[in-house]
C-alpha cells in the first residue's frame, strides 16, 4: 500500500522523504542500488537540484532506498523535476559509478564495525537477502553491473512511501507495494575474520527478532534497556561503565517487512575479546530479570524521546516515514505511547526466551 | 532567529533564543578549554576530563546519563581543539534539568579514583577505535609533520603515552582552572522564552564563584616547511592520499571567509553544524571542484573538510582508490588553483544561502552554531554573519587565498 504523509514543523526548511523499490530484498540484480546511487549522484538532473541548493542524500537498505531531499521552503518548486533526475541517467557514467560504489563498500568491508554486523548477519540469515548488509554487500561484485541492468531497474523504478515535512510537494512517478519475503532459514553459529591494519576488534551478536508487523513495541522496549538507551542501557553498563573494556557497547533492533533483528555490538581490544563477548551474552540473558524502576526509565525515556527527535524536520522525517512505508496506523505513536504506559515487566523478560538462536561475528586484526 | 545575550555578575555569559512552536529545549555549556590549552603530558587531557564529568557529581541524585535518558533526552559532549561543550536536548517541559545538570557538573565533579582509571581505559579503547580507522591514522601522522611544536598538532585525541600517565589530580586541577562561569558560555535554544531561560540561568548559576583560569590564547602559528610527502605500507583494496593544508580559523575573519568559499567551490557543502538527534540530507555535489580528479580517474572518490578552529588548523582533502599518489597530488594542486568560473561562484552562492538555512533548522543545530561563534569570536552570530559575507566573496579571493593555503602541506600515501 503505497501511502503519502505530509506533516509540518516549525523551521524554514522542507524535507523530503521517498522510500523507493530498491532494497536488498527486491533488487534484481545483487549491488544494483548501490551502483544507482552513484550514477543518480553523477546525473545531471540530481546535480541540478543540487546547484539550486537541495541537499540529496541517497542510502540503501534491506526493503527500500531512501532518498532524502532538503530544499528550503520557498523552493519546494525545484523538487517537480525529481523523479525525472531519478529516472533519466547518463549511463555513460556507468563505470565511474561502479568505481565509486566499488571503493565504498570495499572500505565497509575493511571496516571492523560494519564488517562484523554484515558477517553476523549472514550467519544467522545464510539464505536470505536480509541476511547481507547494504554497507558491506559481501559476495557482491559490482563490476558485473551492466547497462541493461540500470535500465531494467529504471524502467521497474517507484516508490512505497512520499513523506513530507515542512511544505506541500508533489512528486511523479508509479506508486509500489512492497513484499517482504520472510527468511526460510535461521542460524546459530560464530565467524571470526581478521582485517589488516586493525588494533581493535569489533564483537557483532545478531538475534532474530519480530517484523514490523509484528511485536514491534515489545521488541522496542526490549531494546531500549537492552542497549539502545545509551549509557544506562545493560550493555553500555556492564561493558563500558562498570568495567570501561569498551569505547561502544549498544544493541539495535531493526524492524522490516519479512523479518527484524537485534543487534549487539562492542569495540575491545584482543585480550578482552572473550570477556567482552561472554559478558554481552550474559547481559542479553539477563533481560530474564526486569524491574519496575526499568519499566519506568524505558517509559519516560521512549515517551520523551518522540518528542526530541522531532526537533528538527528530518528527525520528523526519518520517525514518520515507515508510517506510509509499511501501512502502519496514522496514529502508530500515539499506540506506542498508550503500550508504555501498559508496560509490564513480564513483556520485556519473556521475550527473552525468543531469543533462541543467536549469530556471533568477530572482526579484527 | 532574535538572539538574546546576558552576563551574570559572576561572569557567565548567556546566550539563547526562543522558538516559538518548538517543543524542545537544547542546552550547552560551552567551556573555553580544549587541545589548544594542553602541554607536554596532559595531551589528551581536556577530552579525558570531559569523559570524567558524565561520572559522580555531587549535587547530583542520579548519574547525568540516567536523568537525560529518564525523559528521552539526548546529551552528549565534544571535546575540540579550542572548546569543549556538553549539551542535553530535552522535551521543553524537563528543559530545567539541562540547567541543574551543567551548574553541577562545572563546580562539582568528584574525580573518584576508580572512575578516573576506567574512563582512562575507555579513552584509551577510543583511541584504539581511531587507530582502527586508516584515514584518522593518517591524520595524527599529518598533523603531527604539519606542526612541530603548536598544540593542534596532536588533533583531539591527545598522545598515548600521556593518556597512559597523566594522574587524577593533574586533570583536577586543570579541570578546576578551567571549569568556572567566566570561562564558559550557556547556551539555550528552544521552546523557552528569554525570561524563563534568564530566570533557570540565575537560579541555578548566580550562586557559583568566579576562580580559574581565561582559557582564552593569542592566536599563532608556526612557520611551516614546504610540502612533505610520507607513505605507509598497508595491505587495503582501496589506497587512499591525504593532504593536510593549514586553513584559516575563526581568530583570522578574512581568511575564514575565503576559506567557506574555498569549501563550497571544491567539495560543495560545509555543514555549519550537525544534527545530533537526526541525521541531515548531506550533498557532496558532483559539480564540484575535487570531483574532477574522479572524471579525470585520479581517485574513485574524494571528501574534503575541516573542524571550526580558532587559529589555522588543519584542512584535509582525502583521495581514495589512488593509483599513483605523485600525479594525483600535483593534479590535486592544479585543480584547487584554476580561477574558478562565475557559474561555478554563483553555484557556491546558492549552496552557501541554502546551507544557512538548513544549519538553524533545529535547537540543537542553533546551539552550536551560537556557541562556538560566543566562545571563539565573541559573536553568537559569527557564524551567520561569516557565510553572508563569504557570499560576497568572488573569484580573485579564492584564488589568493588557495594561493596562500598551499604554500603548506602534508601528504600521506597509505597503499
Amino acid at each position: 500500500m503505497a501511502r503519502v504523509l505530509k506533516l509540518t514543523h516549525w523551521s524554514g526548511s522542507t524535507v523530503l522523504d521517498l522510500k523507493l523499490n530498491l532494497g536488498l530484498v527486491n533488487e534484481d540484480v545483487p549491488g544494483i542500488s548501490r551502483v544507482l546511487i552513484s550514477l543518480w549522484k553523477w546525473s545531471r538532473g540530481v546535480m541540478e537540484l543540487e546547484r539550486s541548493g537541495a541537499s540529496i542524500s541517497f542510502s540503501n537498505s534491506w526493503d527500500y532506498l531512501t532518498v532524502s531531499v532538503k530544499v528550503p521552503r520557498e523552493s519546494t518548486n525545484v523538487l517537480r523535476s525529481l523523479w525525472d533526475a531519478l529516472t533519466k541517467v547518463d549511463l555513460s557514467m556507468l563505470g565511474r559509478a561502479i568505481n565509486e560504489a566499488s571503493t565504498q563498500v570495499n572500505l565497509a568491508r575493511e571496516d571492523t564495525r560494519s564488517r562484523s554486523m554484515a558477517e553476523a548477519l549472514r550467519g544467522l540469515m545464510p539464505n536470505s537477502p536480509y541476511g547481507n548488509h547494504p554497507e558491506t554487500l559481501l559476495g557482491v561484485d559490482l563490476s558485473g553491473v551492466k547497462p541493461e541492468d540500470v535500465r531494467k531497474a529504471l524502467d521497474n523504478l517507484a516508490y512505497y512511501s512520499i513523506t513530507v515535512v515542512g511544505g506541500d510537494v508533489e512528486v511523479n512517478g508509479s506508486p509500489a507495494t512492497g513484499k517482504w519475503p520472510r527468511p526460510s532459514t535461521i542460524n546459530s553459529g560464530e565467524v571470526k575474520v581478521s582485517l589488516s591494519g586493525k588494533v581493535q576488534y569489533t564483537v557483532a551478536i545478531a538475534y532474530p527478532a519480530d517484523s514490523i508487523y509484528g511485536k514491534v513495541y515489545d521488541y522496542m522496549a526490549f531494546n531500549t534497556l537492552l542497549g539502545g538507551m545509551g549509557l544506562i542501557s545493560r550493555l553500555y553498563t556492564e561493558v563500558r561503565v562498570k568495567r570501561g573494556l569498551a569505547y561502544y557497547a549498544y544493541s539495535a533492533y531493526i524492524p522490516l517487512g519479512g523479518i527484524g533483528f537485534i543487534v549487539a555490538m562492542a569495540g575491545t581490544r584482543e585480550k578482552y575479546v572473550n570477556q567482552v563477548k561472554e559478558i554481552m551474552m550474559s547481559t542479553v540473558a539477563s533481560m530474564r530479570e526486569v524491574s519496575k524502576s526499568d519499566i519506568e526509565l524505558v517509559r519516560g525515556n521512549q515517551i520523551g524521546r518522540l518528542v526530541v527527535r522531532a526537533e528538527s524536520p528530518e528527525g520528523v522525517a526519518q520517525m514518520y516515514s515507515i508510517i506510509p512505508l509499511y501501512g502502519l496506523p496514522n496514529d502508530y505513536y500515539d499506540r506506542y505511547v498508550k503500550f508504555l504506559g501498559d508496560l509490564r515487566p513480564e513483556t520485556i523478560a519473556k521475550l527473552t526466551d525468543e531469543l533462541r538462536s543467536s549469530f556471533i561475528a568477530v572482526a579484527g586484526p | 532567529m532574535a538572539v538574546f545575550e546576558l552576563r551574570l555578575n559572576n561572569g557567565l555569559r548567556v546566550v539563547g533564543s526562543h522558538i516559538g512552536g518548538s517543543g524542545v529545549e537544547a542546552i550547552y555549556m560551552f567551556y573555553n578549554v580544549g587541545a589548544k590549552n594542553e602541554r607536554d603530558g596532559i595531551y589528551g587531557g581536556s577530552h579525558l576530563v570531559e569523559h570524567i564529568l558524565f561520572r559522580s557529581i555531587k549535587g547530583l541524585e542520579k548519574s547525568i546519563d540516567e536523568i537525560v535518558e529518564g525523559v528521552g533526552g539526548y546529551f552528549n559532549g565534544f571535546t575540540g581543539f579550542d572548546t569543549t561543550a556538553y549539551v542535553e536536548v530535552l522535551p521543553v517541559d524537563k528543559a530545567e534539568l539541562g540547567f541543574m545538570i551543567e551548574a553541577n557538573r562545572m563546580v562539582n565533579a568528584l574525580f573518584l579514583d576508580n572512575e578516573f582509571n576506567l574512563e582512562r581505559s575507555i579513552v584509551l579503547s577510543e583511541f584504539d577505535m581511531n587507530e582502527n580507522d586508516e584515514e584518522a591514522r593518517m591524520s595524527l601522522i599529518a598533523a603531527r609533520k604539519l606542526w612541530d611544536t603548536h598544540p593542534y598538532r596532536h588533533m583531539v585525541i591527545g598522545v598515548r603515552r600521556d593518556l597512559e600517565g597523566v594522574t587524577r589530580d593533574e586533570l583536577y586541577r586543570y579541570y578546576r582552572q578551567y571549569y568556572h562561569p567566566s570561562n564558559a558560555v550557556l547556551v539555550a535554544v528552544g521552546g523557552l522564552s528569554e525570561h524563563e531561560v534568564e530566570k533557570l540561568a540565575k537560579s541555578y548559576f548566580g550562586g557559583l564563584s568566579d576562580e580559574g583560569l581565561s582559557g582564552a590564547i593569542e592566536p599563532w602559528d608556526e612557520e611551516g616547511a614546504g610540502v612533505i610527502r610520507m607513505s605507509i605500507k598497508g595491505s587495503t583494496s582501496v589506497p587512499r592520499l591525504l593532504t593536510m593544508f593549514k586553513a584559516p580559523g575563526l581568530s583570522n575573519g578574512q581568511g575564514f571567509r575565503a576559506q567557506l568559499l574555498t569549501d563550497f567551490i571544491l567539495i560543495g557543502d560545509r555543514p555549519l553544524a550537525y544534527g545530533l538527534t537526526a541525521a541531515e540530507p548531506i550533498s557532496v555535489p558532483r559539480f564540484a571542484r575535487l570531483y574532477r580528479l574522479v572524471e579525470e580517474g585520479y581517485a574513485t572518490s574524494v571528501s574534503a573538510g575541516h573542524d571550526l578552529t580558532l587559529m589555522n588548523g588543519p584542512y584535509e582533502v582525502v583521495l581514495r582508490g589512488v593509483k599513483d599518489p605523485d600525479k594525483a597530488f600535483n593534479r590535486l594542486i592544479e585543480v584547487m588553483l584554476d580561477k574558478p568560473t562565475d557559474d561555478e561562484v554563483e553555484k557556491a552562492r546558492l549552496r552557501m544561502r541554502a546551507r544557512l538555512g538548513s544549519s538553524t533548522d533545529s535547537p540543537s543545530k542553533l546551539g552550536q552554531i551560537y556557541g562556538m561563534g560566543s566562545v571563539l569570536a565573541n559573536d553568537p552570530e559569527y557564524l551567520i554573519h561569516a557565510v553572508e559575507d563569504a557570499i560576497k566573496l568572488g573569484p580573485g579571493d579564492y584564488v589568493r587565498h588557495v594561493e596562500e593555503l598551499i604554500r603548506y602541506a602534508v601528504v600521506v600515501y597509505y597503499g
